[in-house]
C-alpha cells in the first residue's frame, strides 16, 4: 500500500489532480478508459483531442500528457492549446487539446489494447495562491 | 462536480500517487541503490536495448494516468515511451501487481542510457485503489 498519506501538500492545500486516459481509435472518437467522471474527450482533427474539465476551476496550474504504445514509435503527445496554464478562467470550463505528433506532424494514433494516451491537470480551487 | 475531499479529489476518492525514478545503466539494469520509491517496486529491469519492465510492489485496480520524462548529463534527443501494460490481477489470491514497460527512444529508435549521476528517468502513476470510479 502507497506510504503517501498527503500527497499533494508540498504545492498547496487547494490543489485538486484531474487525469485520466483514453485509447485512440484512428479516425474515430477514442474510448476513455479512466477519468470518465471529470472530463469529456473528443477527437478534433487528425491526432487531436479535446479535453473538457468539468466544473470549472479558478486556476489550471500545471499539465502532463504521455503516449503509451504497442510497439516503439516516433510518436510524442503534447498540449498545444487552451487556456494558458495559470491563468484565472472565471467560471469557464477548461478546454485543452492534446496532439499526437510524428515528426512535426500531427498523426493519429491506431486502435490497440496498448495504445494508450493519460493526461492530466492539476488545478486550483480558488485564485488565492499558499 | 467532484465529490471529493483528499487533494487527488479530481478523479476519485482512492487515488495513489505513485512516483518513482531510476539510473539507467548502459547496457545493464539499473542498480537498485540509484532507485527512489523503493517501496512502491519491486524491480526495476533492463528488458532489451532502452527498454525496461517496471514491476510495482502493490495490486492496484486500476491505472488511471501516467508520465515519464528523462534528465541527461548532456542534451541528447531522447525521449521516454512507455510501452506494454500489464494490469495487476486482484479477486481470488494471489494477486499479482501490474507491471509496464518503459522505453527510451531516440526518434524511434531504443536506446540504451549510459550511466552517469545526472543520468535520470523519473514516472508517475496515479492509480485506483478500487474498481469504483467517482
Amino acid at each position: 500500500m502507497s506510504k503517501i498519506l498527503d500527497p499533494m501538500a508540498a504545492a498547496g492545500r487547494d490543489l485538486v489532480v484531474i487525469c485520466g486516459s483514453f485509447a485512440p481509435q484512428g479516425t474515430n472518437p477514442p474510448t476513455v478508459l479512466a477519468g470518465k467522471a471529470e472530463a469529456v474527450i473528443a477527437r478534433a482533427n487528425v491526432g487531436q483531442f479535446t479535453v473538457t474539465i468539468d466544473p470549472p476551476y479558478p486556476e489550471c496550474v500545471s499539465t502532463w500528457a504521455s503516449v503509451q504504445l504497442a510497439a516503439p514509435t516516433n510518436i510524442v503527445i503534447e498540449w498545444v492549446s487552451g487556456p494558458t496554464v495559470g491563468s484565472v478562467l472565471a467560471g469557464s470550463k477548461w478546454t485543452g487539446t492534446l496532439v499526437a505528433t510524428t515528426a512535426g506532424a500531427a498523426a493519429d494514433i491506431a486502435a490497440d489494447p496498448q495504445n494508450v494516451i493519460s493526461w492530466g491537470v492539476i488545478m486550483r480551487r480558488t485564485s488565492f495562491e499558499r | 462536480m467532484s465529490k471529493i475531499l483528499s487533494p487527488l479529489l479530481g478523479a476519485g476518492n482512492d487515488l495513489v500517487l505513485v512516483c518513482l525514478s531510476f539510473l539507467p545503466n548502459g547496457a545493464s539494469n539499473p542498480v537498485s541503490t540509484g532507485f527512489t520509491a523503493v517501496n512502491e517496486i519491486s524491480s526495476i529491469t533492463r528488458t532489451g536495448v532502452g527498454a525496461y519492465l517496471i514491476k510495482f510492489a502493490e495490486a492496484y485496480p486500476q491505472l488511471v494516468s501516467k508520465w515519464a520524462d528523462i534528465s541527461l548529463n548532456a542534451v541528447a534527443d531522447l525521449k521516454c515511451q512507455f510501452g506494454a501494460y500489464t494490469p495487476a490481477t486482484i479477486g481470488t489470491p494471489p494477486t499479482s501487481p501490474a507491471q509496464i514497460v518503459l522505453n527510451v527512444l531516440a526518434v524511434a529508435t531504443p536506446t540504451d542510457v549510459a550511466s552517469n549521476a545526472n543520468n535520470r528517468i523519473s514516472c508517475g502513476f496515479i492509480f485506483r485503489r478500487t474498481t469504483v470510479e467517482t
